[in-house]
């Protein structure tokens, strides 16, 4: 049996209840939260309740809501000493020289602010000062409801805050909890200096540090090291001598450089936790530690020491998580009593329509730099959806680097953009009429295998894999490849980063809010299989929900000619040949094959296109018209066209040619006043609808909760359609022509 | 024998022998019937490198006994033992491209393999100067290059009793020596596509209905570690056979580095030309996979419409889960069994996933370093297909509520988190 000197020093402890909740965002959990907030608060006590949220931002956003939803509590923002004072921006929260260089380096700075006892900085709320500092008037504070950010969860709890009561923690917090960055030289481990007279680390320093100088770079080989990994070492590791730094309320700047110089070579953070990691070792005696990487930089031999945080014990208290895309076994790992509840919920008034071919991966668009092009006609075809008096704008959810390029292309006026890794928690387009969302984000399968082997404390398989593994998974009776990844855990922080964030970008439309009045479209430019209800879901290729160039043109310009020649005397510059012209007319009669055969008969006045295969409710209605141009011998054309706000389609017309009257009208006496029409509308291009019932008797009422055709009206019907000699039409009434 | 007086280049390749199992294709009379017999896989035996002058290859070969072959790579050791990959250790070496290597700037042959095709298209090559020719429009230079042609081991099978030909003569290999033999590979795919591009191509449609790219050689004869079956095929009583005379040609040796890859614009052509290939094919390949549907759903228990879609899953060269392979043996497996069972399958050759009935030990499954598996066909100018495992319902069973039911859950749990306020739970810790 393998000894492992951690079995005598496990032990039980009483901990708070946890509790964690996953349903579809939107659903009210934020709400919910707030009546317990409101329950909790009511019963009083010398307890504050704490609420993490996942970024500045969003603290700030969450506030201002709980403020307007809890008038009578008082909610507080805490902000730490390095960020801008709200009621002076040109200074910091704390005033004192280089404050946010002692703190990003773990220097107290309790001792620079002073007490009754040593006297209080100049800038110090109770000090005589004219203008105290922002964070001093922060520590006088005592409301009832402290709002921070996530990475305070892994740092001691202010002494201002007093007990936790209870503490929320929205969405998901582990990745506050890595940290990569921290690292030490070989030579300060065996730095005498660094530990306590008598330190058995010194004694054990030499041997391995000789060990690890004689190893590869990469993560360390555990069977070498293993076993130094004893009781002794674990009883020891507090023998880090801990660097004390002198500061005072007076202190000048001076004193503060050289202190932070100080402080700068001691390492003992480092120090430590390279110890600790080296304790872990005892669990694994084979293969490669996660915690210490050796990377030899210019002759010096240097140790990296990834790891996670995990909650600070001063915040101790009930706990509740909230997260629609929870990694359950992951949280676990920070919170090993946690119990998780989980409700999905209905999106009646959400369609989604998403591509089955491609990935829309970073290497796509890189190989195929015209992929930008595409995604942005689509972009501007949806954006020019909404008419230019609407208030409201599309919302784009891509990586940073696709946003970062669509920007610089050009991003039309009406869409705004979030990218991945800053998807979470906001309100604030919870009334966008479309979420287009472009690609994914995948993290490497190194770094996920990384942070599972960090929070399983288990070791690395080494040589990592390149690639992750795909299978099939079925998706409305469809198969689309997936990556997954074999083991849970690793495959919890690959979803957390790659479903995750498409669901948390679909997720700031609050889709399950939506009403037949407000209905959201959601266009995923990626065939990542998500968790979406199928009934709401159209599958479709990449090609086919790519924008012919007649769309492009129409949603430009409102109006396009689909005759060869008029398209190119309109159109010189984009169509100089004859070819070029009938191939894009040819690409659009092709989608569309009703369109050809409406004008290859002639005249039938009623057509069900599929214009845009999601409908909502801002569409403009687009017509297929036949026009006369005025010029001699000219014989009759086509043209798509759409209404354009505070113009008359006669006035869109004539953008495109003088146009005189299809056929000679009679006009009676007492009608003259009517304006002679110079076009014949053909039919509608309206949005997807199920087939009409055949034979049409009667009006029929189209009804969007049900999906079917009604004969009687009710709240949710929208359409109307009735038949005309035999001949089926349906118009939309919120977007009709005229 | 045809031969020519002149000089010819000297070449050093690997004699590979294994007494347990016949290394030529062996026909003969049973039952009444025309049989034959692909060759086995060569699992134990020994290699030795083989130095000589063209011109003695032909009375080589013939000496061969059915236990031997050859490899046109070369070993490190000039003798090695040989075994399968799974039993390879430092003394005894598998027959794998890791292996046997074309080395850098020595020579070696290059084999150009004719098989008789008499699919719609294809160009009709009568004896190795009709080859010779074609390609010399293509390369020029292969006029000063010395060659030896001779019948390949499966031509002019003939029946004694009827003087019925069984199999086509048509078939035969012309050898080369390549000056530089790390460039074989290169030079036989960029020799593939350019007699393409100058109209010798053509499709294939297989008994499954797919289209096959074809020219007048065999694009997949490139690989160093590749078994050439150059011994007299084993031929049982009641057969004969009847072949074309070896024929030599002195010179010196093939530069293959003269042919250039193709350019951009030819790629482009290239493509295009293939597309419209397989457009004109079209109507009968869906007869014949049509046909092959209505057989083999029967055969195998599958619906017509998903035996369709895996075939044109493997069109797109993916093999669904529910696709039979083809072992070497003939028995069946379907990539599911291989896909739960990777580590099992790594490195097993088989036949051609969409053409069983071209021969044994035509592709190879291959696990990858990403867990995915794939079959590496060197049929026919070589393929690579991917393996798909049975796909899985991921979030089928989510239950979707209405908000109501939602807002109700949640007031629930909140009711349970003010109870559990004081509650402490018993955590273990180190």
């Amino acid at each position: 049996m393998t000894y492992n000197p951690f079995t005598d020093l496990s032990c039980t402890v009483r901990k708070h209840a946890v509790k964690g909740i996953i349903t579809s965002t939107g659903a009210g959990k934020t709400r919910s939260v707030r009546s317990i907030l409101k329950d909790i608060a009511k019963r009083g006590g010398n307890g504050t309740i704490v609420m993490f949220i996942a970024d500045l931002k969003l603290a700030k956003e969450q506030q201002a809501e709980l403020r307007a939803a809890l008038p009578h509590l008082n909610i507080e923002l805490y902000l730490g000493i390095s960020q801008p004072d709200p009621t002076s921006p040109n200074h910091k929260m704390c005033r004192r020289h280089r404050a946010d260089d002692l703190v990003s380096r773990g220097i107290p700075i309790k001792s620079l602010c002073g007490s009754k006892q040593s006297g209080y900085c100049q800038h110090h709320a109770n000090a005589s000062a004219a203008t105290p500092c922002a964070y001093s008037q922060q520590t006088l504070k005592t409301p009832d409801i402290w709002i921070c950010t996530h990475v305070m969860l892994f740092n001691k709890s202010p002494e201002f805050f007093g007990p936790t009561t209870l503490k929320v923690i929205d969405e998901s917090f582990f990745r506050s909890a890595y940290s990569s960055h921290l690292s030490i030289e070989v030579d300060e481990i065996e730095n005498k200096t660094r530990y306590r007279k008598g330190s058995h680390l010194l004694n054990l320093a030499y041997h391995v540090c000789n060990h690890i100088r004689n190893m590869p770079d990469g993560h360390l080989d555990v069977s070498a090291l293993s076993a130094y990994a004893d009781n002794r070492l674990i009883s020891a590791l507090d023998t880090v001598a801990k660097v004390s730094v002198n500061l005072q309320p007076s202190s000048t700047n001076q004193e503060i450089d050289i202190a932070i110089d100080q402080y700068k070579g001691s390492q003992s953070y480092a120090l430590a936790m390279f110890w600790s990691s080296l304790a872990l070792l005892a669990r694994m005696h084979i293969g490669h530690t996660p915690f210490l990487v050796k990377k030899t930089d210019s002759g010096k031999t240097i140790i990296e020491l990834p790891h996670f945080s995990h909650p600070h014990k001063s915040w101790e208290s009930p706990t509740v998580l909230l997260d629609s895309t929870m990694p359950v076994e992951v949280n676990k790992k920070f919170f090993k009593n946690l119990e998780v509840d989980r409700i999905d919920t209905q999106t009646s008034h959400t369609r989604y329509i998403q591509i089955t071919d491609s990935l829309l991966s970073k290497t796509q668009f890189t190989r195929t730099p015209s992929t930008y092009h595409r995604v942005l006609e689509i972009v501007s075809v949806v954006a020019r959806q909404i008419p230019d008096a609407h208030p409201t704008k599309i919302l784009l959810a891509c990586s940073k680097t696709v946003e970062a390029k669509l920007q610089q292309i050009g991003l039309p006026a009406k869409c705004e953009t979030i990218h991945y890794g800053a998807v979470t928690g906001s309100n604030k387009y919870s009334d966008v009429p479309c979420i287009l969302v472009v690609g994914r984000i995948e993290i490497p399968i190194i770094q996920a295998e990384l942070q599972a082997a960090l929070l399983d404390e288990r070791p690395l398989d080494v040589p990592a894999k390149n690639y992750y593994p795909q299978r099939q998974v079925i998706v409305k009776d469809q198969t689309l490849p997936a990556y997954y990844h074999p083991d849970p855990l690793t495959e919890e922080i690959r979803r957390h980063w790659n479903e995750g964030q498409i669901l948390q970008a679909i997720g700031r439309g609050r889709a399950i809010r939506r009403t037949v009045q407000k209905p959201l479209d959601v266009i995923l430019l990626t065939n990542v299989p998500l968790p979406i209800e199928e009934q709401y879901l159209t599958l479709t290729k990449w090609k086919d929900i790519q924008q012919t160039m007649l769309e492009v043109l129409l949603a430009k310009h409102d109006i396009v000619p689909l005759g060869s020649g008029e398209l190119m005397r309109t159109f010189p510059n984009l169509f100089d040949t004859k070819d070029k012209a009938r191939t894009a007319i040819k690409a659009v009669t092709d989608r569309y094959p009703e369109l050809g055969q409406i004008i290859k008969v002639g005249g039938i006045s009623s057509i069900n296109i599929i214009n845009r295969q999601y409908p909502t409710y801002f569409h403009k209605t687009t017509a297929l018209i036949k026009y006369t141009p005025d010029k001699k011998g000219a014989k009759p054309g086509y043209a798509l066209i759409r209404k354009r706000q505070g113009h008359s389609l006669q006035q869109i017309l004539n953008e495109l040619t003088p146009t005189k009257p299809t056929k000679t009208r009679k006009r009676s006496a007492n009608n003259t006043n009517v304006p002679p029409t110079h076009y014949d509308i053909q039919g509608f291009i309206a949005k997807e609808l199920p087939p009409l019932p055949d034979p049409l008797r009667k009006k029929q009422y189209y009804d969007e909760q049900q999906r079917k055709w009604v004969t009687r009206r009710n709240k949710d019907t929208t359409d109307v359609c009735g038949n005309d000699n035999g001949r089926v039409y349906y118009v939309t009434k919120r977007s009709c022509l005229r | 024998m045809t031969s020519s007086k002149g000089t010819f280049p000297t070449v050093t390749f690997t004699e590979l022998t294994d007494k347990n199992t016949v290394l030529t294709k062996q026909y003969g009379i049973f039952m009444g019937c025309f049989k034959k017999k692909h060759p086995g896989i060569m699992s134990d035996g020994f290699a030795k490198q083989v130095t000589m002058q063209l011109d003695q290859v032909i009375p080589y070969f013939a000496s061969l006994s059915e236990h031997q072959a050859i490899c046109h790579g070369l070993t490190e050791n000039p003798l090695a033992m040989i075994t399968v990959k799974s039993r390879e250790t430092k003394d005894r070496i598998a027959r794998t491209k890791d292996n046997f290597i074309f080395r850098s700037g020595e020579p070696s042959l290059v084999l150009l393999d004719v098989d008789a095709d008499d699919s719609y298209g294809s160009t009709k090559i009568n004896s190795p100067t009709d080859l010779v020719d074609i390609v010399e429009t293509i390369l020029p230079s292969i006029s000063n290059a010395a060659y030896m042609a001779m019948a390949s081991a499966s031509s002019g099978i003939m029946s004694t009793d009827t003087d019925e030909l069984l199999t086509s003569n048509c078939g035969f290999h012309i050898y080369f020596v390549a000056q530089d033999s790390s460039d074989i590979p290169r030079f036989i795919e960029t020799l593939f596509k350019k007699l393409v591009l100058e109209g010798f191509g053509h499709i294939k449609v297989s008994r499954s209905g797919s289209q096959l790219l074809r020219t007048v050689i065999d694009g997949a004869i490139k690989s160093p570690e590749r078994l050439d079956y150059v011994a007299p095929a084993v031929i049982s009583d009641g057969l004969s056979r009847q072949t074309i005379d070896p024929t030599l040609r002195p010179g010196g040796m093939l530069d293959t580095v003269v042919l250039k890859n193709l350019t951009p614009e030819e790629e482009r052509s290239y493509a295009d030309l293939v597309k419209q290939l397989k457009s004109d094919t079209k109507e009968k390949a869906a007869t014949f996979r049509n046909q092959y549907v209505e057989i083999k759903s029967i055969e195998l228990g599958i619906s017509k419409k998903r035996l369709m879609q895996v075939l044109e899953s493997a069109d797109r060269s993916v093999l669904e889960y529910d696709f039979v392979l083809t072992l070497n043996d003939n028995s069946t497996v379907i990539v599911d069994e291989v896909w739960s069972n990777p580590r099992n399958w790594d490195g097993v050759s088989l036949r051609d996933p969409l053409d069983p009935d071209d021969g044994s030990s035509k592709a190879m499954i291959i696990v990858g370093d990403d867990h995915n598996i794939r079959i590496n066909s060197f049929a026919h100018g070589g393929y690579l297909y991917k393996l798909t495992g049975k796909p899985v319902e991921l979030y089928s069973s989510i239950q979707h509520t209405r908000l109501d039911d939602a807002e109700k859950f949640l007031e629930d749990f909140n009711k349970k988190i003010i109870c559990d306020l004081d509650r402490m739970d018993e955590v273990d810790i180190l």
